[in-house]
């Protein structure tokens, strides 16, 4: 092991709900000392869920704020008075990247756009990630991950609206946006702006939809489970009530695999059907065909039966399901976070893997303010006294 | 380095993967590093999928998609003289990409990209999975819907009474393809400190766990499908209007303001409506009220009065509508085609705007083997007779005007 891939780099990050605080926690998994900006007026939102408890602070917590925020640590500090400016223009002297997710006013008025950091630290790397983006006609408009979903044509082309992949999408694309700046700062020592349109994100990632339509004309709508590409491909009914499976054949040994496994031998046997193209013109007799064959199985049988051949094929899990995975279990890959007003709790773990690097979970999410003593008397060298002055003065609380 | 260079200018990346994960090389081609998709004779299967164009020979928009900006080399990695060109790229790179567990694994199938890495300790292997090499499903056949199925994600997108729904398109291997490029480019910044380049491996199903959040503790807890309504947050979802349809959600309790002002203060919403949890016991309720109001209404007029009651409410659009939304155009999202020769004007941009070397369509999607000599002579130096030698044999093949040229055959 070489240590945390990105040891050493600072990050001040001023964010709230999903989005914002789930790219800064991406940062910090991977070693870099995040430091959450919060106040007792101003917290992050995810605080507040139904399974919320009180910090001594009297402010609160919750698992889903911990998992957004872990790993990271945390300044109470009320930005609208001038001294708290002034403090975290002096942070910022000593910060490499500056995340912000809060709505498009919010840092202008505290003097933190990207043009007022560069003066204070000049190769900064500030991250802007509003829904709307920071410039167009309609940047003002407020958003969350679901309308973003349905703004950028995801809801019509699945059919449905999702409640948290935007706000992943937004997240991992504006991380990997971030370690671009960091690394080319590596080598030329210049900083940059990025300006994140969270709304940009899903056409940006469905292009083949939105080529499509550029090239073709076509709107593409409710695409369901079909693919354009395989078949079968698709969800079908199973034994168990509400219960379902899936199963996509993306090769032709995987074709003949499924045929042979449930009892097909006059499709092994049709010419028509023994490519790609000709199956997905198939697609509505091949579906009927293949359920009439899982209906008479249990979900999780048709996945073993399946997968033992070689085919793709899995029960469509729900959810409580998943938190007891053995596959994820086996893997490490659900860990425990002791927490000190949660107590201990499984969260998810981490989604990138190194042979040499390590990534970190343990770090439970901060309380409010609990990092003030390190960020203002460590780096910043105020006296415990200077800190308590200003706790009490309203500006470091 | 020119302004214009990308973040990412002077990074050589070798992308082995095929046909799905190709997004991730897409993600670092784009920021302006040098990415050789490597094909076999016959080309990636990804060329072979829809949709395609009206050109004759239709293109690939799926391959187009997942390739722009990169280069083409296609060889035959099954001949020993393909895998030495093969071997003589990958040593000079800085990145492969592989994906070698899907059906059609690509290239990296008949190399031995361990032992090669372990003679090129700066090299970064990035291997995309989709179950990962350990676990009881480390032997199962991946592919996007069966990874979405399983990550917990699809049981409760759907009809009420009908099957779950999966994203569409290749969504999952999309989102684990990002995490793969940042693993990269982590690899790249502990490259700087240590001088050394490692193994990074991203699972799809972990991607899409990610997304579970906190674990809950009991067993008893069953999602069901509603539709577009959303279990938690009431009222939230997707509501038709008289031309089309807006999606809202009311969380804090200044949205229930100003979903209460927009709707103007009804008297039946006074009350115990006040309270979250009471909004979200009678949830079917509410919204069966909600939708009443909402349905004569035409949509745009209504997302402007939402928003200026400070409801977030957007309105749910079809893909042509996001390709001529004033406000994505406003921003300079879609990019011309103009420099490029396509017979589609616009494409896609990236939601990540630079002030310095950002983001930019450099090249097309390459033709089969395009670049195949320029990579041989320029970047492995091979000479003019190897390369020769290497196209007359059938181990390159260098695209169709130079196929009757050197004389090469397609396998």
């Amino acid at each position: 092991m070489t240590g945390l891939p990105l040891d050493g780099v600072r990050v001040v990050s001023f964010s709230t709900a999903f989005a914002g605080p789930t790219t800064s926690r991406y940062l910090a998994d991977y070693g870099a000392e995040v430091i959450k900006v919060e106040s007792l007026r101003r917290s992050d939102n995810t605080r507040n869920s139904p399974d919320s408890r009180r910090e001594p602070s009297g402010v609160a917590t919750s698992p889903q704020f911990q998992h957004f925020n872990r790993n990271k640590r945390d300044i109470a500090i009320d930005l609208s008075q001038e001294r708290g400016r002034e403090l975290m223009r002096a942070l910022v002297q000593r910060t490499d990247v500056v995340t912000e997710n809060f709505s498009g006013r919010v840092m202008n008025n505290w003097g933190m756009d990207y043009q007022s950091l560069r003066q204070v630290r000049p190769d900064i790397i500030v991250l802007d990630m509003q829904g709307m983006g920071q410039t167009g006609p309609w940047k003002d408009f407020i958003s969350f991950g679901n309308n973003l979903h349905s703004y950028a044509a995801l809801t019509s082309i699945w059919g449905y609206s999702h409640s948290s992949i935007a706000d992943y999408m937004s997240a991992q694309h504006a991380v990997f946006a971030v370690l671009a700046a960091l690394l080319r700062r590596n080598l030329t020592g210049a900083g940059t702006h990025i300006e994140f349109g969270q709304v940009e994100v899903i056409p940006a990632m469905l292009g083949t939809f939105m080529l499509d339509y550029f090239a073709n004309g076509t709107v593409t709508r409710d695409v369901g489970n079909h693919s354009p590409i395989y078949a079968p491909h698709g969800c079908y009914a199973c034994q168990g009530a509400d219960e379902w499976c899936v199963v996509a054949v993306t090769s032709d040994a995987e074709w003949q695999r499924l045929c042979t496994v449930i009892d097909r031998p006059d499709w092994l046997a049709d010419a028509r059907l023994a490519a790609g193209p000709g199956r997905v013109r198939h697609s509505a007799n091949l579906d009927a065909g293949v359920q009439a064959w899982t209906r008479q199985r249990r979900a999780h049988d048709v996945e073993e039966v399946l997968q033992a051949a070689g085919v793709p094929a899995a029960a469509v899990r729900t959810r409580a399901e998943m938190d007891h995975d053995a596959h994820l279990r086996a893997r490490g890959f659900i860990t425990s976070i002791e927490h000190p007003v949660l107590g201990e709790r499984e969260h998810v773990g981490l989604s990138i893997n190194f042979s040499e690097s390590a990534g970190r979970t343990a770090g439970h999410a901060p309380l409010l303010g609990q990092d003030n003593e390190y960020v203002f008397g460590e780096l910043l060298g105020l006296t415990t006294r200077e800190i308590d002055d200003l706790a009490a003065q309203g500006v470091l609380t | 380095m020119p302004p214009d260079g990308g973040q990412l200018q002077g990074l050589r990346v070798v992308d082995l993967t095929q046909p799905l994960g190709q997004y991730c090389g897409r993600l670092l081609a784009d920021l302006g590093a040098d990415v050789v998709k490597v094909e076999p004779l016959v080309g990636d299967e990804a060329r072979r999928m829809a949709p395609f164009t009206a050109d004759k020979p239709p293109r690939s928009l799926f391959f187009d998609n997942y390739n722009t900006n990169k280069r083409s080399l296609a060889v035959d990695a099954t001949a020993t003289d393909g895998r030495t060109v093969l071997e003589r790229l990958l040593r000079r790179a800085d990145v492969w990409i592989e994906t070698s567990d899907l059906a059609d694994g690509g290239a990296a199938r008949a190399l031995d990209l361990p032992a090669l890495r372990a003679e090129c300790p700066e090299a970064v292997l990035v291997s995309l999975r989709g179950f990962g090499a350990d676990g009881p499903y480390a032997d199962y056949r991946p592919a996007s819907l069966v990874l979405f199925a399983m990550s917990g994600l699809m049981h409760n997108v759907g009809p009420p009474h009908g099957p779950p729904v999966a994203a569409p398109g290749q969504l999952a291997y999309d989102l684990a393809a990002v995490d793969a490029a940042s693993g990269t480019l982590m690899a790249l910044l502990a490259r700087r400190k240590t001088g050394r380049g490692q193994r990074v491996e991203v699972n799809v199903l972990e991607v899409l766990g990610m997304q579970l959040g906190p674990i809950t503790s009991s067993p008893a807890h069953v999602s069901s499908r509603r539709g577009n309504r959303h279990a938690e947050i009431a009222p939230s979802g997707v509501y038709e209007c008289s031309d089309g349809a807006v999606e809202i959600g009311v969380v804090m309790p200044t949205q229930w303001a100003g979903l209460k002002e927009l709707l103007g203060h009804p008297p039946e919403l006074e009350g115990a409506w006040d309270e979250r949890e009471y909004r979200r016991q009678h949830a079917d309720e509410l919204a069966d009220f909600v939708a009443a109001r909402l349905r004569p209404e035409k949509r745009m007029e209504l997302v402007e009065r939402a928003q200026r009651a400070r409801l977030p409410c957007l309105p749910v659009n079809t893909v042509a509508d996001v390709a001529g939304d004033p406000h994505l155009n406003a921003r300079g999202f879609f990019r011309s085609t103009d420099h490029l020769g396509l017979s589609y004007p616009r494409m896609p941009g990236a939601p990540f705007h630079y002030g310095v070397g950002g983001w930019a369509l450099r090249r097309p999607a390459p033709d089969l083997g395009q670049h195949s000599r320029e990579i041989l002579a320029a970047d492995l130096d091979y000479s003019g007779t190897e390369i020769d030698r290497l196209l007359h044999d059938g181990i390159v093949f260098a695209g169709l005007a130079r196929r009757a040229q050197a004389g090469a055959r397609v396998s």
